[in-house]
């Protein structure tokens, strides 16, 4: 008998998913056509994004009804509709759909790879400078709440749309393409710690008994005389009998000390002081590495762009012009890695974020820090439960340790706002699209989605919630980039990601750490020496995308005539481009700080 | 002995052939009958736009009938045919040398073109930058198509681009301590010609970040900055640090009254730069060390987010 070929079930399978799916092609292409056709069906705005946390798709929602009915709206037949779609796939998601075309109108641009250039983006998003120096129709006085203060009416109605976002629409801006593609809808606001308001008065109740205690409980003269953590004053003892939570790190670290002796006097195993995780805002030290590394990281900023860059970080290191043993580092920084570490559950790299959230909303912890995205998750699961107190880092005090290495919180008025939508090149619709995107920044609506998603508005004057009042930008203290970012360095980002972590749970002391560090940073194939060549590779890949976006732009402007926008955008690559030498920037700054040494290579 | 595919592989083969034109009747129908000039210019040109270059220099190659030797569109055909070439995606090296010969092809052939010494400056472009991996620029190849634009087109907006980069190929010789000053004083020289051009600012700061930065000259750093600010800087979003940096020089070339200008406009205008509040505390210090100088600190507005019923309670 003649063996059966196994190849035939391979070719059956192949033919059925083929026959399926172009089933399922031709009755997707009938709906999608049904719904373009005005007589026979709705122009279908669809708006795609990833935000699923609790209230945001609810304020969307309100707003597109709102919009749905407006008179202008229905009569066009124009509906909207929302789409969300997880982030764990919403990139794939993306990048699908704008190959195949199939993309839906508005996009929240974001997670995508294949959107990372300029020039990508320019290839499917519709790029909206033209649109952005006229006032929003949708802020005009007839649309504004009657009682609105008469100034901020004026500015609303007359300003143009990019200037009526707080950070000016920097949001949408595409710096690379210099052009805007999106717009910024909503803000999460900076990073915040929540505090478990009944938990930490316990706390403090048991702080204060402690400390009039003779003598004192040990890990109170530990702490305080031994460590050195904070001077006990005039201030410190106001602040000790008042009801107030922590608001200097001295404080706050003899208070997280405070709460294990608490649970340890209460056998509450579970409790820990602060809820930390292996989210990439999962642990609080981040929040430090500006108040403790800035005055160190002056004199780092080679080009002086007000920004100290990875590779300017790993150059400077290479140059000698700091090192580890710089005590703003090793005294002061990694000291507190340390010491917030006594304060995480055990096993903390191994949480994620949903359970660091748990374990809060659970009163098994009295601090989280976590970004404006889940305060209202935080907020509706505390609801009855407990009261939640929002406060920034808390900062080291006069008089305290570290004192002397800190150079005070930054300033956030550089924030990015969020959730940027863009419109899709391949819409149908194009012109509804952005007739919704206007509406939907305009100032009723906007404080409208943002106070039902509890999250910040990005409109100017639009208030949030009350409790989102915590999230809003500081607009004192320094400029937030000039800073040691080591989660930001080039090339041997994964040097430094694979021993922080052994550093912060005491697998590595502070010697063993930098040891594996520079030996890292010095291997020639890998280290410092690669990121030299990668970063010249990638300063004239740069040099080459900008030279075809410019090549573009010409013949845009040869086609459609020479304006001012198509000017200023040219004369601004230009400006890129000569300030890149097409990459050579990166030799240039080589040899500026080795002149004798040839340039790297892997050969 | 040599083996043959089974029955059910070579069905596969002969279906895989099949079954493309009806999954992508499009991309099978795209590029073919197009035979009028016109509009096969317009189509490219309207997929340059998006930056569908690969398909423009398709329709482009589909429609080469359509643009015979003497036709009157050949030129705008070789030029955008040449553009297509190059930034074609991935790059390739054959297309790359080819949009090189078109480019200079058509600019001799069409002196008087409008296209002409943008074609000569690719040219020069495709000779100076790295297009492709193993790709060795040209600098003299790339300074001589620079020169042409300089010389035949001395008033076109090419000329001045044609002149910054040829600047720029001295510049790039790293090795070399002198070279830097060397294409730093090319451009003073066009500057000083020119000092009012369309391009003028972008030249002026792009020569104070270089005397900021490799040939440390605070006084000439200071002065090109303040050339940019004359002419107004192109990208306002960078605009904030700008400003802080000239603050900064002016400090330090002991020029204070600057600098509180400087400050006061990062105040008033570019707060969003993160340099706000230092700019205040720059005020402050100036006014400590120049208690003479008189001048106000304006306050820092930034987030107009305090509600109505705040402010009336207050």
């Amino acid at each position: 008998m003649k063996k059966f070929n196994s190849n035939w079930i391979g070719l059956f399978i192949l033919v059925a998913a083929w026959s399926y799916a172009a089933v399922r092609f031709a009755a997707i292409s009938r709906d999608i056509a049904a719904e373009k056709d005005p007589e026979e069906g709705k122009k279908v705005v669809r708006v795609l994004h990833w935000q699923l946390e609790p209230g945001y798709r609810d304020g969307m929602n309100a707003v597109i009804e709102d919009y749905n009915n407006l008179p202008r709206v229905k009569a066009n037949r124009v509906e909207v509709r929302q789409m969300a779609v997880t982030e764990r796939v919403y990139a794939q998601f993306l990048n699908v759909h704008l190959i195949s075309g199939t993309a839906p109108d508005i996009v929240a641009k974001g997670m995508s790879r294949l959107l990372g250039s300029g020039t990508a983006l320019t290839r499917y998003f519709e790029p909206i400078s033209s649109y952005v120096n006229e006032p929003n129709p949708y802020n005009q006085p007839e649309y504004l709440p009657e009682d609105l203060r008469p100034e901020l009416k004026e500015f609303l109605s007359t300003a143009s749309w990019n200037e009526t976002f707080t950070d000016g629409m920097r949001g949408g801006w595409e710096d690379s393409a210099q052009d805007y593609f999106a717009v910024p809808v909503s803000s999460w606001g900076a990073m915040r710690t929540f505090v478990n308001l009944d938990l930490a008065a316990d706390v403090k109740a048991f702080l204060r008994e402690s400390w009039a205690m003779d003598p004192q409980p040990e890990w109170v003269t530990w702490i305080v005389e031994d460590e050195g953590v904070l001077t006990p004053n005039r201030t410190f003892l106001d602040w000790l009998e008042g009801p107030d939570v922590p608001d200097t790190l001295g404080r706050f670290l003899l208070f997280n000390e405070a709460v294990l002796a608490y649970a340890d006097a209460h056998n509450l195993d579970e409790l820990v002081p602060i809820s930390a995780s292996s989210y990439f805002t999962g642990t609080m030290i981040g929040e430090y590495t500006v108040p403790l590394t800035a005055n160190m990281a002056r004199g780092l900023d080679l080009n002086h762009d007000s920004n100290v860059s990875g590779r300017e970080l790993l150059a400077t290191w290479q140059a000698g012009m700091w090192d580890f043993d710089n005590p703003h580092l090793k005294n002061a920084y990694f000291d507190l890695v340390t010491w917030l570490k006594r304060y995480y559950p055990a096993g903390f790299l191994g949480l994620d974020r949903e359970q660091a959230m748990r374990r809060f909303l659970s009163e098994q912890a009295v601090f989280i820090t976590t970004g404006g995205w889940d305060a209202s998750t935080l907020f509706r699961g505390a609801e009855d439960k407990f009261g939640i107190e929002v406060i920034a880092a808390p900062i080291p005090g006069p008089g305290e340790r570290w004192f002397q290495y800190s150079a005070g919180l930054p300033n956030e008025a550089e924030h990015r706002l969020g959730v940027p939508l863009a419109v899709n090149k391949e819409s149908p619709n194009i012109d509804w699209a952005l007739d919704f995107l206007r509406y939907i920044s305009s100032y009723s609506p906007n404080q409208k989605l943002n106070q039902i998603a509890g999250w910040v508005p990005s409109v100017v004057g639009a208030r949030p919630v009350e409790q989102m009042m915590a999230f809003l930008p500081r607009t004192e203290g320094l400029k937030g980039s000039i800073r040691m970012g080591f989660v930001n360095l080039p090339t041997v980002r994964t040097v430094y990601g694979g021993q922080f972590p052994l550093y912060q749970t005491g697998d590595l002391d502070y010697e063993a750490f930098v040891t594996k560090l520079e030996e890292g940073f010095r291997q020639p194939r890998t280290g410092v020496n690669r990121m030299w060549v990668e970063e010249f590779m990638a300063a004239r890949d740069r040099a080459r995308q900008n030279e075809r976006a410019r090549v573009i732009n010409r013949v845009r402007a040869d086609l459609r005539g020479w304006d001012e926008k198509q000017f200023t955008k040219q004369a601004n690559l230009l400006e890129q481009s000569l300030n890149n030498l097409d990459g050579f920037v990166v030799k240039a700054e080589f040899h500026q700080l080795f002149p004798d040494r040839d340039y790297p290579t892997l050969d | 002995m040599k083996s043959h595919p089974s029955l059910p592989i070579r069905v596969f083969r002969l279906a895989i052939p099949a079954l493309v034109p009806l999954l992508f009747p499009m991309a099978c129908s795209r590029d073919a009958g197009l035979v009028d000039a016109d509009q096969v210019l317009e189509q490219a040109r309207r997929e340059m736009l998006s930056f569908r270059v690969t398909e423009a220099r398709k329709i482009l190659e589909a429609g080469a009938a359509a643009f015979p030797e003497d036709s009157e569109e050949r030129g705008d055909y070789l030029y955008l045919l040449a553009l297509s070439c190059w930034h074609t995606q991935p790059a390739d090296a054959n297309l790359v040398r080819r949009a090189d010969g078109l480019l200079v092809e058509t600019a001799t052939e069409n002196p008087e073109a409008d296209y002409a010494p943008a074609a000569w400056l690719y040219a020069g472009r495709i000779r100076d930058i790295r297009d492709f991996s193993g790709d060795i620029p040209d600098y003299e190849g790339a300074r001589e198509a620079y020169r042409q634009v300089m010389e035949r087109y001395p008033d076109s907006l090419e000329a001045a681009e044609a002149t910054a980069h040829h600047a720029v190929t001295f510049m790039k010789d790293t090795d070399d301590p002198e070279s830097m000053a060397r294409g730093a004083k090319l451009l003073e020289a066009w500057l000083a010609e020119h000092p009012e051009h369309e391009y003028g600012s972008s030249m002026a700061l792009f020569l104070a970040n270089v005397y900021d930065q490799f040939l440390p000259d605070t006084a000439k750093a200071l002065q090109y900055y303040q050339h940019a600010y004359r002419l107004g800087f192109v990208n306002e979003t960078r605009t904030g640090a700008r400003l802080w940096r000239m603050a900064e020089l002016a400090r330090i070339e002991n020029q204070p009254r600057d600098a509180v200008t400087y400050c006061q406009r990062i105040i008033r205008d570019y707060a969003r730069s993160g340099r706000g509040h230092e700019a205040i505390e720059m005020l402050k210090d100036i006014r400590r060390a120049h208690p003479d100088l008189e001048f106000t600190i304006p306050e820092l507005q930034l987030f107009d987010i305090v509600a109505d019923d705040e402010e009336d309670e207050a």
